[in-house]
């Protein structure tokens, strides 16, 4: 009798019960060890760097430049909670900390969405600023 | 973990900057689908079918929730737990399909077996689901974890789609080869339901998520469009509960109507842009939801009353077959019963016939008077035995009939002669009248009719206590008709007398007062036998005490014939 009804209704109580396990284990794994990788967009000062770049519109009239900070979650947690923004320890990695990589546009991999400011860019940006 | 770059949600989870197209796909689609899914799992919640469907219902509904939480939300973390769980809605949702079609195709539960196939299907997603497998990290900068997904996980789960869609297809033309042309109709609707959801949820998530992934779509709101297939598959469903009462629910279209209609309008409010729109929107939902209602209530309220009516219906027709059934066994006793009374009577009245003859000797004339009244009462119990016979020989359709051509008025005038006796020593005139000229020949049952016209002047005499009783023979030639009119001066007939006097048992109001004797089966016998033979019969008065008229109408042959055979 009881053979038959776990028979009858095994495929409830497994999808149920790993349901509830799954759930758990992601619960445990994300939101209490939060062991997982974050990426965030870091600092990246484009005369000296190759950054990535953001514009707003056609004309980029106000690019956004930027790195790829990769660190793992708990570990930003504990450094600056929730908010990286408001963090300075968020945009460099720690010498103590394992998994933390800041990562620059390789111009030879995303072609379009790197920017290199030579000092003849910033010449001519200072004498737009001026003639302003 | 906050995704820096979101605003904060509004309300639950309402965000400004989302296109409103979203919302309707995300909130209307999941609305239908759970609305569907709990009212077919509340009208019958044992039955596996219903629990099938709320299931479909509720992994589409999860994964909806999550996809709006995600889209309006900026909660980092919460978005990384819930990430892995759209693989295992979207892998509920394609072996609760297959589940859900088998039950719907075969009527019975999956076999065991097919139970271990759809858990070792699941069980990757279920045990890999918070594992870097599924999902390693999440971007905080475009709050999703697109660029962190397995692709060896996202591939199987997305591949289970396709193969539920390959499996469901086998099914459907499996079944429909072998279904009747009824269930056909169900199977394509049903069918294109379901694989059309399934084959636009699958295809466009994965490759919505694909072309996010790569770079190549900013986001992956175009995912919308994979939920109408979700409201398509339910208005199917819709239509398959009203139109063939699936899932043994008893929805009539105007709840149906209301419904979708209620949806309609309550998707409206979430397309809106303004916000008049969006009052005027929600006062056509106030105003929808009242009317609708009172005509669900005013159409259930019908239903339920024509339902009745049916079920009346029904019981009256079971009653009446039964009520038919007595009949035919009453007829079958009445027969049995009469042919046994029949041969005693014979032997009553032959040795009564024989005594009064004096075979036995001389007897007195008390004796003789008192045998006279045995041999009479015989007669008539034979006569009453023989309506009986009859009766039960027409309720059973065995009654014969020997079908010959004959001369109709000669026929009828030696009836008349051979009564003439008879009804002059009651002290009644019988007069015999015709203006045919003596060719009318009809083909019928002569002994039949003889009895037929012999009954019906037995029958004037009976009820005629003075005056007379007129025999007319004429014949309609256009018509090709011939008639016999039996007419008298007797008791008469009301209007309402008339129109029963043919049925069986029936008597006339005042016929006890003249005669005593009859059985009320005389005059259906006469019916019926001029009515199987092609003709009619029926009476006519001028009311009660003016006599009446008993017409016997026959087909004529046709003239050549007529001729010929004269």
């Amino acid at each position: 009798m009881l053979l038959q009804h776990i028979k009858n209704h095994f495929f409830l109580y497994l999808i149920v019960s790993l349901t509830i396990l799954s759930v758990a284990s992601s619960y445990i794994r994300f939101v209490v060890q939060k062991d997982y990788l974050v990426s965030y967009e870091g600092e990246c000062e484009p005369y000296s760097q190759s950054c990535f770049v953001y514009c707003e519109d056609e004309e980029c009239s106000e690019p956004f430049y930027y790195s790829i900070i990769e660190r793992e979650a708990n570990e930003i947690f504990d450094l600056c909670g929730t908010d990286v923004t408001t963090c300075d320890e968020a945009y460099s990695c720690q010498d103590n900390v394992d998994i933390c990589s800041i990562t620059f546009c390789d111009p030879t991999v995303n072609i379009d969405e790197c920017e290199l400011l030579t000092s003849e860019d910033a010449l001519n940006e200072e004498s737009n600023e001026m003639s302003i | 973990m906050i995704c820096y770059l979101y605003p904060e949600p509004l309300y639950l989870f309402f965000a400004s900057d989302l296109p409103a197209l979203l919302y309707y796909s995300h909130v209307t689609s999941m609305a239908v689908a759970l609305f569907v899914g709990i009212f077919v799992y509340l009208n019958a919640p044992k039955a596996l079918l219903n629990k099938l469907l709320l299931l479909i219902a509720l992994s589409f509904s999860a994964w909806v929730t999550m996809s709006l939480l995600i889209w309006a939300g900026n909660d980092g973390e919460l978005f990384a737990f819930i990430w892995p769980f759209f693989a295992v809605s979207a892998s509920f949702l394609s072996i609760f399909s297959i589940y859900f079609i088998y039950v719907f195709l075969n009527k019975r539960d999956v076999s065991f077996g097919t139970k271990i196939v759809f858990s070792l299907l699941l069980l990757p997603v279920l045990l890999l689901a918070h594992t870097d497998f599924s999902v390693s990290g999440f971007n905080l900068a475009y709050c999703d974890a697109f660029e962190y997904e397995g692709q060896i996980f996202k591939y199987y789960y997305n591949g289970l789609g396709f193969i539920a869609v390959a499996w469901i297809l086998a099914l459907l033309v499996n079944a429909y080869r072998k279904a009747d042309r009824l269930f056909k109709k169900q199977i394509v609707l049903m069918g294109l339901g379901i694989e059309l959801f399934l084959i636009s949820f699958i295809t466009i998530i994965f490759v919505v998520t694909e072309l996010t992934t790569q770079g190549i779509l900013e986001d992956s709101r175009l995912e919308y469009y994979a939920l109408f297939g979700m409201t398509f598959f339910m208005t199917m469903i819709g239509f398959l509960i009203v139109k063939f009462k699936t899932f043994n629910i008893k929805l009539i279209g105007a709840e149906a109507l209301v419904v979708a209609l209620w949806f309609l309008v309550a998707s409206l409010t979430l397309v809106a842009h303004s916000s008049t729109t969006r009052l005027v929107a929600f006062l056509t939902l106030i105003f929808t939801t009242i009317a609708g209602v009172f005509l669900i209530r005013g159409v259930k309220r019908e239903v339920q009353q024509r339902e009745q009516i049916e079920e009346l219906a029904q019981s009256l027709k079971r009653a009446n077959n039964r009520l038919k059934e007595l009949d035919r066994m009453k007829s079958e006793f009445v027969s049995i019963a009469s042919h046994q009374l029949r041969s005693p009577l014979t032997a009553i009245r032959g040795y009564a016939s024989m005594v009064l003859e004096g075979s036995y000797g001389k007897i007195t004339d008390k004796t003789a008077e008192a045998v006279g009244r045995i041999a009479e009462s015989a007669k008539f119990m034979a006569l009453s035995v023989e309506d009986y016979l009859n009766v039960s020989r027409i309720e059973a359709g065995n009654m014969k009939y020997e079908m010959n051509d004959f001369n109709f008025k000669e026929m009828t005038s030696k009836v008349v002669d051979e009564l003439r006796p008879t009804i002059l020593k009651k002290g009644l005139l019988i007069m015999f009248k015709s203006d045919c000229d003596g060719s009318e020949m009809v083909h019928a049952d002569i002994g039949k009719t003889r009895q037929v016209i012999s009954n019906l002047i037995d029958n004037a005499m009976k009820y005629t206590p003075k005056g007379s009783i007129t025999v007319i023979v004429h014949d309609d030639i256009k018509k090709k008709k011939i008639y016999a009119t039996i007419q008298d001066t007797g008791v008469g007939m009301s209007k309402e007398t008339i129109e029963g006097v043919f049925e069986k048992f029936v008597r006339a109001k005042n016929a006890n007062n003249v005669n005593t004797t009859g059985t009320g089966l005389g005059l259906f016998v006469a019916k019926k036998m001029i009515e199987d033979m092609g003709g009619r019969v029926w009476a006519e008065s001028q009311g009660e005490g003016k006599g009446s008229a008993f017409h016997v109408e026959l087909p004529l042959l046709p003239g050549e014939a007529r001729q010929v055979r004269a």
